[in-house]
């Protein structure tokens, strides 16, 4: 343990502070950093705000950057229990199946009516999910190299399913793309709220697991042998995290590389003890999405799925990764 | 004291361990010897309940089945084959995981910790990440992992195997000079049984078929005849020739 890693983890939240600030000052008008502190000062303490520029910050970009917020967290703590579990650097929370069993719900939503699109698609993501853990059972446990080859079994299928109803039915493609691809643009406060209830509800149950966590990526058998019961820990970390991601998926649709990536910047700056990573990757993925986000809404052409910066930033970054690996 | 009435343990048709009793004493050393396949490191996975198995085991009069992970993590630790692993925990780290069978709490500063990482003599690596060790110095983190577990005993599965010459003389060290701790020591080698002495068990197809002592004037015909070799022939390979 380094007595860096705690200064590390308040900067990241500091971070967040700045990103969340820089954020809220861009879009079609510019607010500067100072004008907004202002006018939270003023809309908070009952004096007379600019009410233009406070519906701007308020109703239009400060529900969408606490959305990226919360959706980065989810996406970093879910993308580092999945990898930590299938003891796999290349997973994310996708791997049990959530975004093809989401793609399925989202569709059949655009087919019939687009306000049921996250209820289908976390209805679905759920259904996914459970035939692979149903599948991966084994002696009472999740076996996780039997849910490995269940979640992507199951995500074909899915996937399947999903491209026949998009590529025969569904008249709106556009639309449909676009989700799947991922964007926070329908966001408002009371998704925020939901999601946000749903977040410290869950997160607590990851983090109190993270000393097993740890032990887990010794082995099976060692970590029984410590005393961890690891077919419990397995079942809860990844049924709670598939859940929350099942959330994060019918609120914004699939964005990716933020579940990949944010766990393995986390374990270069603090190491892989999950004691501080619990917390870094979350606020690492919180602030990837929240400036990719910020950048998605901000291009010349309008708004594009957000989905497409993340992967445009992820995938140099985890190549990089890589590459560093090979060296070693 | 650990009691084992009629084990039996099957990987489906396979019998892996066939109806074996045995009874180890607090403090006793055992040397578990026997071909590959015979069964030895079953016998440890059923004592630590990792496998099912048919049968009693009892840990200290408590049977295996009604208890937790934790409790028998209190009365059993492990040290496993040598293993690789790609994870960058600290040597301080790793062996504070010993604790976990006693207490949740974060571990690192636990003088128990630095007391055993101590005893096993590697002190200079505290803060090294254990996917840089060489084979000899994990094995001694294990150890030291396994003495901050503090159980009664513990078991070990050819610890000294892939070792070099010097690193299984360490090893073989620091095992020999445990004191109160009940060890089941599965090792195919033959200096380990000179070097920890106690009591020598050989099996053979999952079956127990000898114990006896290392002084015994019969053993070693029993391992000529367990191993299908000439005793001769093993004794060539010896630091210590067998008495």
């Amino acid at each position: 343990m380094k007595p860096t890693n705690y200064l590390f983890t308040i900067f990241l939240v500091f971070l967040t502070i700045i990103n969340i600030l820089v954020s809220l000052s861009i879009g079609p008008v510019h607010i500067s950093i100072t004008d907004i502190v202002r006018n939270i000062y003023l809309y908070f303490f009952g004096k007379d705000p600019n009410w233009t520029v406070s519906t701007i910050l308020f109703y239009i970009r400060l529900p969408r950057i606490i959305l990226a917020v919360i959706i980065g967290t989810i996406l970093g703590v879910s993308g580092l229990v999945t990898q930590t579990i299938f003891k796999n650097p290349l997973g994310d929370p996708y791997l049990t199946g959530v975004s093809s069993g989401a793609a399925v719900g989202a569709a059949i939503g655009f087919l019939t009516s687009p306000f049921l699109v996250p209820v289908l698609a976390f209805i679905f993501a759920m259904i996914a999910v459970s035939i692979s853990f149903i599948i991966s059972r084994s002696n009472g446990e999740v076996n996780t190299e039997m849910l490995i080859l269940a979640g992507v079994s199951v995500s074909f299928l899915f996937s399947a399913v999903a491209s026949y109803i998009i590529y025969l039915k569904i008249t709106n493609l556009r639309g449909v793309i676009f989700w799947l691809l991922g964007g926070l643009y329908g966001a408002t406060w009371t998704e925020d709220y939901w999601l946000f209830i749903a977040l410290i509800v869950i997160l607590p149950v990851i983090v109190y697991f993270r000393k097993e966590l740890d032990i887990i990526l010794i082995g099976d058998d060692q970590a029984k042998s410590l005393g961890v019961n690891t077919g419990r820990i397995k079942t809860v970390t990844l049924l709670v995290s598939s859940l929350i991601t099942s959330l994060a998926v019918s609120a914004v649709g699939i964005i990716g590389f933020i579940g990949l990536v944010s766990p393995h910047i986390g374990r270069k700056i603090v190491g892989e003890s999950h004691r501080f990573l619990i917390f870094v990757a979350p606020l690492i993925g919180a602030n990837i999405l929240l400036a990719s986000d910020t950048i998605a809404r901000s291009t010349p052409q309008g708004e594009i799925p957000v989905g497409i910066i993340t992967s445009f930033v992820g995938a140099p970054v985890l190549i990089y990764l890589l590459y560093r690996r090979r060296k070693l | 004291m650990i009691e084992i009435r009629d084990l039996t343990v099957r990987y489906g048709k396979k019998i892996a361990v066939e109806n074996l009793s045995l009874k180890v004493k607090d403090g006793e050393r055992v040397i578990l010897m026997g071909p590959n396949g015979s069964g030895k490191t079953t016998l440890l996975r059923a004592l630590l309940g990792l496998v099912k198995f048919e049968g009693r085991i009892f840990l200290n009069g408590r049977e295996v089945g009604a208890l937790s992970r934790t409790e028998i993590a209190r009365e059993i630790s492990y040290v496993p084959q040598i293993f690789s692993t790609p994870y960058a925990f600290t040597v301080k780290d790793f062996v504070s995981m010993g604790l976990y069978s006693h207490s949740r709490e974060w571990w690192h500063e636990d003088r128990r910790v630095n007391d055993a990482i101590e005893m096993v003599g590697i002190t200079n690596l505290t803060l090294k990440e254990i996917n840089t060790l060489s084979g000899g110095e994990l094995q001694k983190a294990i150890i030291a992992r396994a003495l901050v577990q503090d159980a009664s005993y513990i078991l070990m599965d050819e610890p000294t195997a892939h070792l070099d010459i010097r690193s299984v003389q360490e090893v073989l060290d620091i095992i020999s000079n445990l004191k109160n701790k009940g060890i089941i020591m599965v090792s195919h080698d033959l200096n380990a049984l000179n070097k920890i002495g106690g009591t020598v068990i050989l099996m053979k197809n999952g079956k127990l078929i000898f114990r006896g002592t290392k002084e015994d004037s019969d053993l070693k015909r029993w391992i000529s005849e367990t191993f299908e070799t000439n005793i001769r022939e093993i004794d060539d390979f010896l630091y210590f020739p067998l008495t």
